[in-house]
Parts: C-alpha cells; structure tokens; sequence
C-alpha cells in the first residue's frame, strides 16, 4: 500500500523539479544574461572559430542562434483557457518579449543582399539582369548560406527539454546552439511540419542565424560586416561564365557589333582535321574586321561557329575591368536585345 | 530576351577567405576505476590538459567519465567525427593523439595517387595543349 503512494509523491517533486528548470531555462532564454551567456562553451568557441570582435558580446551572438520559431509555450494554470500561450504554436505576429533574431536577419539579408549586389556589379558590369540575379543567388540563396553556417559548426538544439532535464544538463549550454522550431520534436516522432517557404527548416534556421550575425556586426561597425562578407561568402568560387545559356549566339553576336559599331561578325575556319573521317574537329574564328572576338571548336562547321560565338559574347559580357586609382566604374549600356 | 541563366553553387574555400578550424570539439572519456584510464587520468590531472585547452580557444573540450576503455572523440566542421582508443597510453603519447585529432580535417583518409598532388577548383592559366593551335604543325 506504502509503495505507490511514495512513487507517485517522487514523480510529482521531480515534476516540480521540471517546472523548476523549464521556467528558469525560459527567463535565461528570454532575457540572455551575458554572465550565463559567458559560461556557455559551445557559444565561446563559436565566437573565437568566427574570429568576432569582442564588442560582439556572447549574449547577442546567443540571440543570433534564437529563431523566432523556438518560442517556448508559456507555463499558465490549466484552467485558463483563454490565454493564447497555451497554444503549442502561437502566431509569429503576436507580440512577445523573446531575445530572437527575427529583426537582425531582415538588416542583415538586406546588408548581404546590397553588398553582394555592389560587388558583382563593380566586379561584372556587364551581367545581363537575370544572370546577375544568378550569380547573387549562387552566393546567398538559402542552401549556400546554410552551407557557409554548417561549415563554421553551429551546432543544433536536438534534444527535448526534458531529455535536458533528466541529463541534468547545465542551461548555458543551450545558449551556444542553434534553437528552431523542430529542436523538440524530432524526425524520429514522424513529426515534421511542412510549409511553403520551408521557413521551419534547418537550412532556413541556419541562414537566419548567419544573416543576423552580419547584421550585429553592422551595427558595431559597418566595415566590419563587409570584411566578414567578403571573408566568409565573396571568397566562394564561382565560375560566371557557367551561369550562361544562349537560344541564338550568332544572331546575338551580330546585334551586338551592330549596337557597339563594330563591323559584321564573320565566322573563319582557322583549322580543321579529319574532315571526312569519324571524328573530325574544327576550328572556327569569329572576327570583326580584322579582330578575333571569340573562337570555338566542334565535330561540326555548325557547332564549332556556335561555339566562337558563345566564345565572344561570353568575353563580352563576363569582362572584368581593371579600374585604375581615380577611374570611374564601368557603366553598361545592358544587355542586347534580340 | 535570348540569354538564360543557369542554376550554379558557389564553392566553400576555407582558407581562400577566412579560415574556420575544422576541429570543433574534443570529448574525453575516462573511467574512475579501470587501469587503462591511468594515463588519461594523470593527464587530465597534469597541467597539460589546462595548456592544451587554453593553446586551443577554437576548440570546445568535454570530459566525460563512463566505466570502460578511455577513448578520445573529436568532432568536425564536416559533420563527420573521429575517435581513438587511449587505453594503456602515457600522459605523452595522449598529448600527441590530441594533436593529431586537432590537426585533422575530418575528412576520411585518403590514398591519393603520386600524380594527384595538385588539387584546385582553378582551371590550367596555360590552358592545354592543342596540336591544331601549336605554331609549327607536325609533318611525317
């Protein structure tokens, strides 16, 4: 008879000892004191990886890594229904007082965005609009952003908070860890809530994180976001003579010397080998007058003058200028049109 | 509109930029009992554990104490991780296993062949070798 009675008073302390430690992870996670944020290591060592300024305090970067998605529901006596925190999943437009990142992504997207836009344009002046779109999105669509934020090691909150509990696992600990909406839910529940713009994701998590680090870092000193741009996302290969596809290259070709008044484009055989063998190869030369503006090869006369001319607009449009001291960048007149 | 853009990933290059460690995190695991642990015991004892630690602020140290065989168990930026076995090993000898988990990549070890010491994303500034475009054409 004793028995049960004394298990069910344990679980009820141990359930008491559970309010205890959600509630004070709550205040910790809503008000990020820099002494709690101070003693947490994953968030140091994220800090010295990322090489951050040491105006960028450890509490702000511990916000960097709270998504507005991992908003914990509030504890409310059970009979008060009326009170919107008891739902599970509250609208994000409903105000709160959680420390998230939802703010300093939106100026840091925007920072990223006017950046990287500045770059390639001084770099590339004559991308066409839809390539140059491309060519930004290579760099920050959310899959890359999410790669460069995967590769610094920003670790995830993975496991419930009552798993943490019952781990006794120090609260510090969560502050360095990437907090999101599916920390508590996991794959393995075969819950997963799916949306359009997958903002629920890791990779949108990820991103979210990275964009308002570069937004923090605007604020202590604009300088400092650029040279972490160009540190961590403009050093990124990218090869923007791939980014191209031509329907017509020999007709765009002519239109272009025709808008720049250069002579007609004519197509020259400079080489050939094999011409009635298996495999024959060509070479063909466009020029303008007397200057070569591209060349191509092929199995064919046709493939290889499509080539030359996919050649020359390629060097057209990817021309990088070297800009002197005192030079004015270069503006282009856009691109042809067909 | 007669130019179309095609879908392209920009490539990591840690190190062209900025330079993230790989290593970001080591655990320790050693038993309180067992006389394998004796070297990591006095290691995580010594000062050593405090030099290595502070040499190293990238690098985030756990010590974990589980009845069995010491292991040391490190974590990369990767993804991937890499664990070695430490039972019956001198303070020493640890101390170089520690090195060598901190000095790795993460990635899997490789036997590349003696021909593939240069490997870049970078195509060839000479270009390749065309018998059509050389200045004097080869005649038999």
């Amino acid at each position: 008879m004793n028995k049960p009675h004394n298990s069910s008073k344990l679980s009820e302390s141990e359930l008491q000892g559970y309010k205890e430690y959600y509630k004070e992870l709550k205040t910790v996670i809503n008000t990020i004191p820099e002494e709690i944020a101070s003693q947490s290591q994953p968030l140091i060592t994220l800090h010295n990886r990322l090489e951050l300024p040491s105006e960028f305090k450890l509490s702000t970067l511990s916000r960097c890594l709270t998504c507005r998605t991992s908003r914990l529901p509030n504890v409310t006596i059970a009979n008060d229904n009326s009170s919107s925190d008891l739902k599970a999943f509250p609208s994000i437009v409903e105000t709160n007082n959680l420390l998230d990142n939802h703010g300093l992504n939106i100026f840091g997207k925007n920072i990223l965005m006017y950046h990287i836009t500045r770059h390639m344009l001084l770099k590339y002046p004559r991308l066409p609009t839809i390539v140059l779109n491309e060519a930004i999105a290579s760099y920050i669509s959310q899959d890359s952003l999410s790669n460069i934020a995967r590769s610094w090691g920003v670790e995830k909150e993975e496991s419930a908070i009552v798993e943490r509990y019952l781990r006794k696992e120090p609260i510090p600990l969560t502050l360095g860890k990437l907090r999101y909406f599916n920390n508590t839910l996991k794959k393995l529940d075969g819950i997963e809530r799916l949306t359009k713009n997958g903002e629920f994701s890791e990779n949108a998590a990820l991103s979210l994180a990275l964009r308002s680090i570069i937004g923090v870092l605007y604020t202590i000193q604009p300088n400092l976001a650029e040279r972490f741009i160009d540190k961590h996302i403009l050093s990124r290969k990218l090869d923007v003579s791939k980014l191209f596809m031509f329907e017509q290259p020999t007709r765009e070709l002519a239109k272009l010397c025709e808008r720049e008044g250069l002579q007609k484009p004519i197509s020259k055989l400079t080489a050939e080998s094999g011409r009635l063998s298996k495999a024959p190869v060509f070479i063909i030369g466009v020029f303008s007058g007397d200057e070569k503006l591209g060349e191509g090869f092929g199995s064919s006369l046709k493939e290889a003058k499509a080539r030359a001319a996919t050649d020359a607009l390629l060097k057209w449009y990817c021309y990088e200028p070297v800009l002197q001291q005192g030079q004015k960048p270069v503006v282009d007149h856009g691109t042809v049109i067909v | 509109m007669v130019v179309k853009a095609v879908k392209q990933v920009s490539f990591a290059r840690n190190g062209v930029g900025a330079f993230v460690f790989p290593c970001k995190k080591i655990t320790l695991q050693y038993c309180n009992w067992g006389g394998s642990s004796d070297g990591i015991r006095k290691f995580l004892t010594s000062k050593k554990m405090d030099d290595f630690a502070m040499a190293n602020p990238y690098l985030q140290f756990d010590i974990m104490r589980k009845p069995g065989h010491p292991i040391l168990r490190a974590e990369y930026t990767n993804g991937r991780e890499k664990v070695i076995c430490i039972r019956n090993l001198s303070t020493n000898v640890i101390e170089e296993k520690l090195k060598l988990l901190r000095d790795s990549s993460g990635d899997q070890l490789r036997r590349w062949t003696k021909n593939d010491n240069v490997r870049t994303l970078n195509s060839s500034v000479r270009g390749i070798w065309s018998p059509i475009h050389a200045a004097k054409q080869h005649s038999v």
